[in-house]
């Protein structure tokens, strides 16, 4: 039963974290973002850390991502859009971002592993 | 969930009886806010269809279900249709947390040829430890529903009313959340049961080493805290999007807000949210501040000795009991009920400068103030 709970709950977190990332609409996204706070909100449950599950929520899911849903719904979004999907600039700042979480990433990694051959 | 077969359906029983008790209610409310206005402002209301305009409950319902379905042509689809079903998510949730009684004993019986029970089954869907940080934390969700709602409909107003409504959430979150510190500190739990079992009796406290007591008052939390009651009774009303806080849905403004572009069945489950969310507000102030599901200058002993010449075996004598109660805890909830419609049609709404003045500058500082104050009031009383 727990088990259950437990692989529904992370089906729901990953899912809705890769949905922040990979939907080309801000909406959507900051919506999926809610989606996984309430996600985490649920393990912490299953964890039996209720006060940290309210918490949570009240403030991740209800206030913080409320004011993010907020502001995205004030752009022109059609517009935000093309600023991010197009042009040289925005290509390259794209390379740099995912260059640097690939060297974080693997930088960690093989510190984690480095550690564990000693 | 339960341990076994009857538990169980006792208990999803119980959770399906409590959401049909919220929606069941809102067809009355909106008779009583039909009728109450018109009281007040000097008019008949719906009169003419059944008894009292009893009917005209019924004549509203098939109307909402036989409405055109219509959606503006440039709306989010999605949104459009998530939006109404949302609105129905927090109240209902928040909903379960609220204990309306003592649980009812069933003792153990024999039936089918195998033994069952006893039983202890709580007048609550969920027993919930921290039932006031559930609450607060499922009911903060609300704003989603106004948000995606005024953004989905494709429509200047409706943004600005989902804008508004949840500007006016977040900044109202702020105050009560703070006042209800002051509540949790006095009864130094998060459990709405205990809080309501700390209630029992008259007025009686201890503070340095003496202890005054007052036979003439109820032990509730409104003498211990009136500023805190106060102030939670505002943000309560600015939470539910009632006058005079009904900005979002101000129509010299804004024609109505969020839901401009809904009707039908679509507009119907907003109210349900919006009433569902009146009557989670009006369980929350019975139960801080007027002791739940307690009777006033009777104890619970007195109750059992009474209804004992009513009741054949303590089952009987338990369900009573705990139907005593219930009808107690909803007498409290519909009076509160009443006073959200009688300010509606009462007070005028504010402007929107005035309605984050009094939020940001007011509330909060004598929320933070009252928290403050409690504190050392207690620390110096338990010294």
């Amino acid at each position: 039963m727990e088990n259950i709970v437990f692989y529904f709950l992370e089906a729901l977190i990953l899912l809705s974290a890769l949905g922040v990332v990979l939907v080309t609409s801000p909406i959507y996204s900051a919506l999926f973002l809610v989606l996984t706070m309430i996600g985490v909100a649920g393990i912490f449950v299953s964890l039996d850390a209720f006060f940290l599950a309210g918490v949570q929520l009240v403030v991740y899911a209800g206030a913080v991502t409320v004011m993010f849903v907020m502001v995205v719904m004030l752009f022109n979004l059609d517009k935000e859009k093309k600023a991010f999907s197009k042009g040289t600039g925005s290509n390259f700042l794209k390379a740099a971002s995912v260059g640097l979480i690939w060297s974080i990433l693997s930088t960690s990694l093989l510190y984690v592993l480095s550690d564990l051959g000693k | 969930m339960g341990t076994d077969l009857i538990e169980v359906l006792i208990n999803a029983v119980k959770i399906i009886a409590l959401f049909l008790i919220m929606v069941q209610l809102v067809p009355v409310l909106v008779w009583v806010e039909r009728r109450g206005s018109a009281f007040i402002q000097h008019r008949y209301g719906p009169n003419r269809i059944g008894p009292l305009g009893l009917l005209q409950l019924l004549a509203d319902a098939v109307k909402f279900l036989n409405k055109e379905e219509f959606i503006p042509k440039n709306a989010n689809k999605m949104l459009f249709y998530l939006a109404p079903v949302i609105a129905l998510v927090p109240a209902s949730l928040a909903l379960l947390a609220i204990p309306f009684g003592t649980p009812i004993q069933i003792e153990s019986l024999t039936a089918f040829g195998q033994e069952w029970g006893p039983y202890s089954i709580p007048l609550q869907g969920a027993v919930i430890p921290l039932g006031i940080v559930y609450i607060l934390g499922v009911s903060s969700l609300g704003a989603y529903s106004l948000l995606i709602a005024g953004w989905g409909s494709a429509n200047k107003y409706s943004l600005m009313g989902g804008l508004r409504a949840s500007a006016q959430m977040i900044s109202y979150e702020l105050a009560m959340g703070i006042a209800i510190i002051g509540v949790i500190l006095i009864y130094g739990t998060f459990d709405l049961t205990e809080i309501t079992l700390q209630q029992q009796g008259h007025l009686s406290f201890e503070f340095m080493d003496q202890s005054y007591s007052l036979s003439f008052l109820p032990n509730w939390g409104v003498f211990y805290q009136p500023i805190g009651f106060f102030l939670f009774l505002v943000s309560v009303f600015a939470e539910t999007n009632r006058t005079p806080f009904d900005l979002p849905e101000a129509e010299g403004e804004l024609v109505a807000g969020y839901h401009t572009e809904y009707g039908g069945f679509k507009m119907n489950l907003f109210y349900i949210g919006e009433y569902g969310h009146m009557l989670v507000a009006s369980a929350l102030l019975s139960i801080f501040y007027f002791g739940g599901y307690n009777i006033p200058y009777v104890s619970h002993d007195q109750l059992v000795d009474f209804l004992g010449n009513y009741a054949s075996g303590p089952t009987a004598l338990s369900a009573l009991t705990s139907l005593i109660y219930f009808i107690v805890s909803f007498t409290k909830i519909l009076l509160f009920l009443w006073i959200f419609i009688w300010v509606r049609w009462t007070i005028p709404r504010f402007r929107y400068d005035q309605l984050m003045d009094i939020g940001w500058k007011t509330m909060l500082p004598w929320a933070l103030g009252n928290a403050i104050v409690t504190a050392v009031v207690i620390f110096v009383a338990r010294a």
